[in-house]
């Protein structure tokens, strides 16, 4: 079996090979076939014309970007999704624009050239919905080497918005639940951070729980957890967001550098909601312009 | 009736055996419905249990979900106590990941001894509706859920033992109450019901005695009572099949006593010609003896007066020619001497012929020579009986043409016996002819060539035979002229003769009127002429 797994990848290999005859300037790696990510690279080429090979990761056992890049010369390597930043972290000799990455939280992630979108809204979009529910201890459960930096950026503005926000530090997904225990009475809301040691699939049910128990909100990053009981929820725009890493593409393609190119945040977001859940804490008569889009 | 007659009587009767059936069946039916009713208790109880199992399993794993991935056993400890508190809850495990128990809670007569218990396992998964921030940004869901772990639920089943025999007897009792209320109910409909055939039965009892007279009396208009109607219809048509039968029985046995009288009057009459004919025998021999004893002294006589008239004669006729011609007896000499000794041959020819017939009278009577059978002429015979028919004398009025082939060959036969046959068929020929005599008996002898047979026909112009007649005209006794003296032998002794000389008689109509009777008599190879 794993002999013909080897066959089918060098088969796929070779194809791959054959098939990059011609040169191109923009290598794509995607994660897996998802619509959020052709809303993405919709936004990227509509920025600019160039050339492409789009590689999507999950439909190969293993191939060989070094490899490609080696024989081919792409220019530029553009991302998208954890899979393929994962992947491109290993492709030092070429430019990366990371786009649609929840590990990606800006920098250079110690690539040498790699810039790119990151998932985090800048916090002031948060701070501003809590201030208008006239929440003002809001819970925060991170990870400190992926969320501390984003955390401290809200403790630090956090005051303008008359918001205090009551951090809990988890190491592992095992810990959300006992940190939530110690969050019960201190908070008035709870905001998810798209950390996936604070947000597992295993644990993201004790903050609805807690959320149940306490009368608490929870603000979620995506309008995903709306139906599993968040009240709120920002969600990105995703075009938008590749439009902000077409623009990246076509810099580094006129032969910008990339220190010149610094991480971006998203600009647009849309506020949803669940009113059902907003009835039942109280906040049924708070106007939050529901489904409208805002910056 | 004594009690055990009449036990032994419903034993055997319709009604016991129906009710019998009807008795088995119920019970049958019932037994069948209380095991069915007993199994389907067992298996609803069992699928309750089994139910109620999974789903504590399951509501247990949903309760479990985050204490099981924080490895909090204190919560597992508390949610698993708070449902062991349900009734019937024998015990409750939850394992991690690696199937190493965490929680195990088991009751305590459990601990003792064993007590029977269903059990149902739920695995304890990440929750499926919300998503992890992969899925919930790049809005693609991950296929399948982490494992967390397992919990197992047993529900105590103790109570099953308890729960099938209280089912037993309450369909038990609902069935003997069912089964009893319907043989009291089927007894007395049945009895009803039957009452019909035990009429019929006892009808046909009676009738089976050869009363058919018996009307049963029809209480019903079912099966039954259609029966009995179709009885009451078949004793009426025995009973008119009865009497028609005694009628025709006495018609027959006057039909018989009245053909045996007829019968025997005709035996008699066929004994008393036997009888006639036999003295007839014996007078023809008598006279035969009478008349020949006579005319053998006229024969004598004459042949004495012969020699005499011829030792005379030189004598008268020397005293004509001296005297001159005298008179005898009214006539002169020379008239009177050929008349005279014409009259002597006469009485001489005639004698001869009295003593031909006397002795062809007593070889007939006593058969003499019937056996011999030797060369014959058949015209010779025919000859013969046409001399015995003539001397017969009765019908002479009709005239005999006979008209005999020259040039037959002789057969192999018996001369008196065709002789025989000849004059019963003449005598048959003539006595059918009507009494005005206008007719004729013509008999014809004739040589076939092709057939190599000689031909006897006989053809007369009489009345005919009728077809009834000609069907038994040779069998004995068989005869139309029975009321005026025939034997009803002839016919029959005839034909017996032809076929002694291998031949045979046929009967055919003479046109326009009369019967032809044809004897058939084959000549023998050595008679034919050569061709």
């Amino acid at each position: 079996m794993r002999l013909l797994r080897l066959c089918i990848a060098t088969v796929a290999v070779m194809m791959i090979m054959a098939s990059s005859a011609c040169a191109y300037e923009v290598l794509i790696l995607q994660s897996s076939h998802a619509a959020a990510y052709d809303e993405a690279l919709q936004g990227v080429r509509a920025m600019h014309r160039f050339s492409e090979r789009l590689l999507v990761l999950s439909d190969y056992n293993h191939v060989d970007i070094q490899q490609i890049v080696r024989e081919e010369h792409p220019k530029l390597l553009v991302v998208l999704g954890d899979a393929a930043y994962a992947t491109a972290r290993k492709i030092r000799q070429l430019p990366v624009v990371v786009l649609m990455a929840p590990n990606y939280r800006g920098g250079s992630a110690g690539h040498p050239a790699m810039t790119g979108v990151t998932l985090y809204l800048p916090p002031e979009r948060y701070l501003a919905l809590f201030h208008a529910l006239k929440l003002h201890r809001v819970g925060m459960l991170g990870h400190p080497g992926k969320s501390g930096q984003y955390i401290r950026w809200v403790q630090k503005v956090a005051p303008e918005y008359a918001v205090e926000p009551v951090v809990r530090e988890v190491a592992s997904p095992r810990d959300v639940s006992g940190q939530l225990n110690s969050l019960q009475g201190q908070v008035d809301a709870l905001w998810l951070l798209p950390d996936d040691t604070a947000v597992a699939r295993e644990t993201v049910e004790a903050y609805f729980l807690f959320s149940l128990q306490q009368q608490v909100p929870v603000i979620a990053f995506s309008g995903a957890y709306l139906q599993s009981g968040a009240a709120v929820a920002l969600d990105l725009n995703r075009h938008d967001m590749g439009r902000q890493a077409g623009s990246m593409v076509a810099a580094l393609l006129d032969g910008k550098d990339v220190a010149n190119l610094p991480v971006e945040f998203p600009r647009k977001a849309v506020v949803r909601t669940n009113l059902t859940v907003l009835r039942r804490l109280g906040f049924g008569h708070v106007n939050l312009n529901s489904g409208a889009e805002s910056r | 009736m004594s009690p055990l007659s009449r036990i032994k009587s419903f034993n055997h009767s319709f009604l016991s055996k129906i009710f019998i059936a009807f008795t088995v069946l119920t019970f049958l039916i019932a037994a069948s419905f209380m095991v069915i009713a007993t199994r389907n208790e067992i298996h609803n109880y069992q699928e309750r249990a089994d139910e109620k199992a999974r789903l504590l399993a399951s509501m247990l794993a949903d309760t479990v979900r985050l204490p099981l991935f924080a490895g909090d056993r204190t919560g597992l400890q508390q949610r698993a106590a708070e449902m062991f508190r349900i009734s019937q809850v024998a015990a409750i495990t939850i394992s991690d990941h690696d199937n190493q128990p965490l929680v195990d809670l088991k009751n305590q007569e459990q601990g003792t001894h064993p007590i029977p218990t269903i059990s149902a396992t739920a695995s304890v998964r990440a929750a499926a509706s919300a998503p992890g921030v992969n899925d919930a940004l790049s809005g693609v869901p991950t296929n399948g859920t982490t494992l967390l772990g397992q919990v197992r639920v047993a529900i105590d089943t103790s109570d099953l033992q308890r729960s099938i025999w209280g089912t037993v007897a309450k369909t038990a009792v609902v069935v003997l109450l069912f089964w009893g209320t319907f043989l009291l109910v089927t007894y007395p409909v049945l009895k009803r019901i039957t009452k019909s055939f035990e009429t019929l039965i006892q009808g046909l009892d009676t009738m089976m005695d050869g009363d058919f007279s018996l009307k049963i009396p029809v209480k019903s208009d079912d099966e039954a009572g259609r029966a009995t109607q179709a009885v009451n219809r078949l004793a009426e048509a025995l009973e008119e099949r009865e009497v028609e039968n005694r009628r025709l029985q006495a018609e027959l046995l006057n039909a018989v006593r009245l053909e045996m009288q007829e019968e025997k009057r005709s035996l008699m009459a066929k004994m008393i010609q036997t009888n006639r004919m036999t003295s007839l025998g014996l007078l023809i021999s008598s006279m035969a003896h009478n008349i020949n004893t006579p005319n053998g002294a006229i024969k004598l006589a004459a042949q004495y007066l012969l020699r005499s008239w011829k030792d005379i004669m030189p004598l008268l006729e020397g005293v004509a020619r001296e005297e001159g011609d005298f008179q005898v007896g009214g006539l002169r000499f020379s008239e009177a001497k050929g008349e005279f000794g014409s009259a002597i041959e006469s009485i001489n020819r005639n004698a001869e012929r009295v003593e031909t017939v006397i002795q062809d009278l007593r070889a007939y009577n006593l058969g003499e020579r019937s056996r011999q059978l030797g060369s014959m002429s058949v015209n010779q015979a025919v000859e013969g009986a046409l001399t015995i028919i003539r001397a017969h004398g009765s019908q002479a009025q009709i005239p005999l043409i006979p008209q005999l082939a020259a040039d037959l060959p002789v057969i192999e036969g018996n001369t008196h016996q065709v002789e025989q046959v000849v004059v019963n068929l003449l005598l048959n020929a003539m006595q059918a002819m009507p009494s005005e005599a206008t007719g004729v008996v013509t008999i014809t002898t004739r040589h076939d060539v092709a057939t190599h047979e000689i031909q006897i026909a006989v053809t007369d112009e009489g009345t005919g035979l009728p077809e009834v007649v000609m069907q038994n005209l040779f069998e004995p006794f068989t005869s139309t002229r029975m009321d005026k003296g025939g034997s009803g032998l002839g016919l029959y002794i005839s034909n017996f003769i032809v076929a002694e000389h291998k031949g045979s008689i046929t009967f055919s109509a003479n046109h326009p009127r009369g019967t032809i009777a044809t004897v058939h008599l084959p000549v023998p190879e050595t008679g034919r002429p050569n061709p």
